[in-house]
């Protein structure tokens, strides 16, 4: 998006470094770091050290390892949850919305009626039918996001089917797939980027409540609810493994609630300015 | 309308299980005679749409089956836990609608002020910090430190301290914002100036006018916030070891038991509904325009 | 808009009073880590299911504090001298909980009862080829081969007699609504938290101590500790040494339980593990004695065979001592087509069990395997994952609950058994099964201990299970408890007093 930079208010450019800041320390942190599986059990339960920044775990692992490479799983659920929802949540939106009718009716229908259940009870009943695994997981938690997105890309597309551009590129014989895709879509774009955004940080939310629960993930796995799942035993002997974790989750979901927030009000600025001018 | 379409996803959940159902109800070592014996009880041999309907003619007697585990019937396991479940739930909606109001008048009051930003921030954080951690630092904090509450449901009131004040910034948040938001439009509006201007208390204008009129979106969306907040209770009532249906569902998935999995979300869906209901006659009490229209 | 706010406050301490319920005086309050589907005798799951069901319940037999069967309900024992009949005669007078006389019929109704609904322990009574009810309190058993420890299956928990009569009336109910006739009777159970017990005034023997027995659920550890310690439990079952630790510097009495024989079961009909080399090099590959010193920070000593010292018969064979290079050597020797393990792990069911696991899975990746671990926290649904076989590697414990070894070994190492309860590894030995049967007809002790004793050097040399060790655990009473009996092992426990 143009003029990003001058547009993102402060509290916005925050959560981007915040989530920038993550990227860098998911991806190149674990080198600096001893390998997050590694495990030592004459150094279980340390404190931290300057060998083990926050600390080892109930097996001896470095705390900040596993929870550097905790990030990498974190952002691959809630960003790929999110993917999943936007691509099934638009396509189902925008084709309900275009061609209307009853199958729209019952498209939007059967969308309300996830919404109304709880995002969490949605993905435990879906890990109940599709198993364990951490591709089920994503599309558990991004099964959720479906029908924020459809509601999203109905809402607009029906409202800009009878605009007179669209009456035209109908009437010149474009076919109703290249209209969604070269002129419904763009419109979408920017209201679409903002509640990403914000649901990735729900999605990743859910995913760790998944795991916190115990299903979806191998306990093994670095995955911070996981983690806060297994530490949850030695609340009472040693509180770094229910405190950091669970903090790396916080600051990762309020940097991306900054970050849409931030976008979200770029967004209704510019819209402001353009009604101005127009 | 949308119990009878949860009743076909509930429905449809066990049959898009990967096997055959009557072999998952019977368990993994049943023999063959009782696999076909379940098939046959349940009608598991006839048409989808007459298995459909069979479905909802025992929903409607109340029949739900019975639980694959205890090998009870699921509406009386259900009937066990929900009581429990919606304590929790309910208390803490309503301290948080509560809270959320008393808040977002404050901060609207202090626009720009310290209150106001303060409000802002802890209903960012709010959202932003899993639920069942804040359970867990409330625990760290007042049981294992303090050593003032409980950590589990002991039956007594002051175990419902912990859960409900983990669960209340969960809704806090977006009681807090949606009231501010809402009691700033209305503070603008004409009538309250002129009320003002005559001299009527600050106190009294905020309290008796502005606060109605902000009441009303609040309770709107009480409705749906409630949901999820039932959402962070399934967490919550893993960590305090509470005996209510979200702990029931997480137990019951982890051992695919799929009646009870089926009875449970039938349950939450009913107390969903119930709910908005009851959101929608508060609504009609708190605005006389709803009633009429 | 004064009166809503009353109306809602008033709610909420409506709801917040719901499920307040003042405690008695004379109640005593148990902490378990798990429920349990049922309290039938039939299927028995855990020890906290037992120790409910050692309250209600009376037996023909019970276990003295070492285990070995005594009378609780028999008056008089008369074996035939080719050891195949048992006249066994009732105390006169005892009745179950809704009035109705425990009687020889009662006897063999339970027995019939197991057979019919075929629980997972009917090996017990397998022997038992013919009941016969001789008169009111006389039953004669006929088994088909000399069983020896036919005293200890009677004294099993799984033997607990009921009453036929609340049986038949409550059917699939009967599980829910137990009618026997033990110190206390059954009063209800609140799904998902508690069970309660009421004193049984016309117990045959002295009545129980309280009014009122609550067992209370509580997964967590933490939890159970911070009850006991606050003084809102005044017994809590396994806690961890830790926990164990600072329960007692709060003044509380800490019981050490000897408990279970843990080891993880190896599959020999799944690659890589069917191969004996691969076994072994498990067993080489993991340490144990820094798993129990640091994992289970103290509470455990390596296990030295297949059975322990709560069975008769045990002989300490050895151990597999950690040497990470022979296992590397011995699985570069087999070099299976696969080398990934896996490995299923129960959760909260034995002290520390997830993290031991773990540990495990870190130590067999160092010798070389792949490790696919997968927790199952519920212990039903973690027993369906095991039932399906798909493991190379499952975790569970051994409590010897009879106390005789002819049970334990039946029931995981008969080749008959091969794929189901307990030998879901499948181990198929023609030798094993031929010692196991002359062992368990034999009423020669001798004999018998000297044919156990090869057993157990064969096995351990076969590697049938990944060698663990055996788990202590920690039981917290306080001073309201003059009476508990905690037996080793099956970690049993009862808070009244044994028959004299």
């Amino acid at each position: 998006m143009p003029g990003l930079r001058t547009e993102l208010p402060l509290t916005g450019k925050i959560g981007l470094g915040v989530l920038l800041a993550l990227l860098l320390a998911a991806t190149f942190g674990p080198y600096f770091t001893p390998d997050a599986y590694d495990q030592n059990l004459a150094r279980s339960l340390e404190g931290p050290s300057a060998a083990h920044w926050l600390g080892t775990d109930q097996i001896g692992r470095d705390l900040l390892a596993r929870i550097l490479v905790g990030a990498r799983y974190s952002l691959l659920i809630g960003i790929g949850a999110t993917f999943f929802g936007v691509v099934i949540g638009v396509s189902i939106g925008a084709v309900s919305g275009y061609f209307g009718g009853i199958f729209e009716a019952a498209a939007m229908r059967f969308m309300d009626l996830l919404m109304v259940f709880p995002g969490i009870l949605i993905a435990l009943m879906v890990i109940a039918v599709a198993g364990d695994g951490l591709g089920n997981v994503i599309f558990a938690v991004g099964l959720r996001a479906v029908p924020v997105f459809a509601r999203l890309a109905q809402t607009s597309t029906h409202s800009i089917r009878a605009r007179e551009y669209i009456v035209a590129a109908r009437a010149a014989g474009a076919s109703g797939i290249r209209i969604l895709w070269s002129h419904v879509l763009p419109a979408l774009l920017n209201s679409l980027v903002v509640l990403a955004a914000l649901q990735v940080a729900t999605s990743i939310l859910i995913g760790a409540t998944l795991s916190f629960l115990g299903v979806g993930l191998s306990p093994e796995m670095p995955e911070w609810g996981a983690m806060l799942n297994s530490g949850r035993r030695y609340i009472f002997q040693h509180w770094p493994l229910v405190v950091f974790p669970g903090l790396a989750i916080m600051i990762t979901v309020l940097g991306i609630n900054l970050l849409g927030d931030g976008l979200r009000s770029a967004a209704d600025r510019r819209r402001d300015r353009g009604v101005a001018l127009a | 309308m949308t119990l009878f379409l949860i009743s076909i996803v509930a429905f449809f959940m066990l049959r898009l299980m990967p096997g055959d159902p009557a072999q998952v109800l019977a368990g993994q070592d049943a023999s063959q005679e009782l696999v076909a014996e379940i098939r046959t009880r349940l009608g598991l041999d006839q048409p989808v749409a007459v298995q459909y309907l069979k479905y909802l003619e025992s929903l409607a007697t109340g029949d739900l089956g019975y639980s694959i585990r205890s090998r009870q019937p699921v509406l009386e396991e259900v009937a066990a836990r929900l009581p429990a479940t919606l304590a929790l739930g309910y208390s803490a909606i309503l301290i948080a609608l509560a809270l959320g109001l008393l808040l977002g008048v404050w901060a609207a009051v202090r626009v720009g002020r310290w209150p106001d930003i303060l409000v802002l921030m802890a209903a960012l954080l709010g959202v932003s910090a899993p639920t069942f951690w804040i359970g867990l630092l409330l625990i760290l904090l007042f049981s294992v430190h303090l050593g003032w509450l409980p950590v589990a449901a002991t039956g007594r009131w002051d175990s419902f301290i912990l859960p409900i004040a983990t669960l209340v910034p969960l809704s806090l948040a977006i009681f807090s914002r949606l009231a501010r938001s809402t009691m700033l439009d209305v503070l603008s509006e004409d009538y309250i100036r002129t009320a003002v201007a005559k001299g009527v208390k600050e106190r009294v204008v905020l309290w008796r006018h502005a606060l109605r009129n902000a009441l009303i979106p609040v309770v709107t969306i009480a409705g749906l916030e409630f949901a999820r907040l039932l959402g962070g209770v399934i967490a919550v009532e893993t960590i305090f070891a509470w005996p209510g249906a979200g702990k029931a569902l997480v137990d019951a998935i982890v051992s695919r038991d799929f009646p009870m999995i089926q009875g449970l979300i039938l349950a939450f869906a009913l107390v969903f509904a119930l709910t908005n209901l009851l959101v929608d006659i508060l609504n009609g009490i708190i605005d006389p325009r709803v009633r009429k229209a | 808009m004064k009166r809503k706010r009353l109306v809602s406050t008033a709610l909420m301490l409506g709801l917040l009073t719901i499920l307040t319920t003042p405690l008695r005086a004379e109640s005593l309050r148990i902490l378990l880590p798990s429920e349990f589907p049922t309290l039938d005798p039939v299927e028995i799951l855990s020890g906290d299911q037992t120790m409910v069901m050692y309250h209600i319940y009376c037996r023909l037999y019970t276990f003295d504090d070492k285990m070995n069967p005594v009378p609780e309900l028999l008056e008089k024992e008369d074996i035939s001298s080719d050891g195949l009949t048992w006249r066994l005669t009732l105390r006169k007078g005892a009745t179950f909980h809704d009035g109705t006389p425990v009687n020889a019929e009662a006897v063999k109704y339970m027995i019939e009862r197991m057979r019919a609904k075929g629980g997972s322990q009917r090996v017990l009574f397998a022997a038992i080829s013919d009941i016969k009810v001789e008169n009111d309190s006389t039953v004669v058993l006929t088994t088909a081969r000399p069983f020896p420890a036919l005293r200890n299956s009677l004294a099993h928990p799984n033997a607990g007699l009921l009453s036929p009569k609340a049986d038949k009336e409550l059917g699939d109910r009967y599980g829910v609504r137990p009618v026997s006739c033990g110190p206390y009777k059954f009063k209800e159970w609140e799904r998902g938290s508690r069970i309660v017990v009421d004193r049984n005034s016309a117990f045959y023997r002295e009545p129980g101590e309280f009014e009122q027995i609550i067992f209370q659920f509580v997964p967590d550890v933490a939890t159970r500790q911070f009850m006991m310690m606050r003084g809102e439990a005044d017994v809590a079952l396994r806690l961890g040494p830790a926990e164990a630790r600072q329960v007692k510097a709060k003044g509380l009495e800490i019981i050490s339980i000897n408990g279970r024989n843990i080891f993880y079961s190896l599959n020999y009909a799944k690659a890589p593990t069917d191969d004996i080399r691969v076994r072994q090099a498990i067993n080489y590959a993991v340490d144990k004695e820094t798993i129990i010193e640091r994992v289970l920070q103290g509470a455990g000593t390596p296990s030295r065979s297949v059975l322990e010292a709560m069975l008769w018969g045990h002989v300490p064979v050895g151990t597999y001592k950690y040497d990470p290079g022979k296992a590397k050597a011995l699985l570069k020797e087999a070099d299976p087509k696969s080398r990934t393990l896996v490995l299923l792990s129960p959760d909260n069911r034995y002290l520390l069990d997830s993290q031991v696991s773990q540990a495990v899975s870190g130590y067999l990746k160092e010798a070389g395997f792949q490790v696919d671990l997968r927790v199952i926290g519920d212990w039903a649904g973690y027993l369906d994952a095991v039932k399906r076989r798909d493991f190379n590697l499952y975790m569970l414990g051994w409590g010897g609950s009879t106390g005789d070894p002819d049970q334990v070994l039946q029931s995981v190492f008969n080749s008959k058994r091969a794929g189901q309860a307990w030998n879901y590894g499948s181990v198929s030995k023609p030798e094993i099964d031929k010692m196991m049967d002359e062992a368990g007809t034999t009423f020669d002790d001798a004999k018998r201990r000297a044919i156990y004793t090869d057993i157990q050097r064969r096995l351990f040399d076969d590697a049938p299970w990944l060698f663990m060790y055996r788990g202590t655990t920690f039981t917290a009473v306080n001073n309201k408890v003059k009476t508990i009996h905690t037996l080793d092992g099956p970690e049993f426990h009862y808070v009244f007093p044994l028959p004299k």
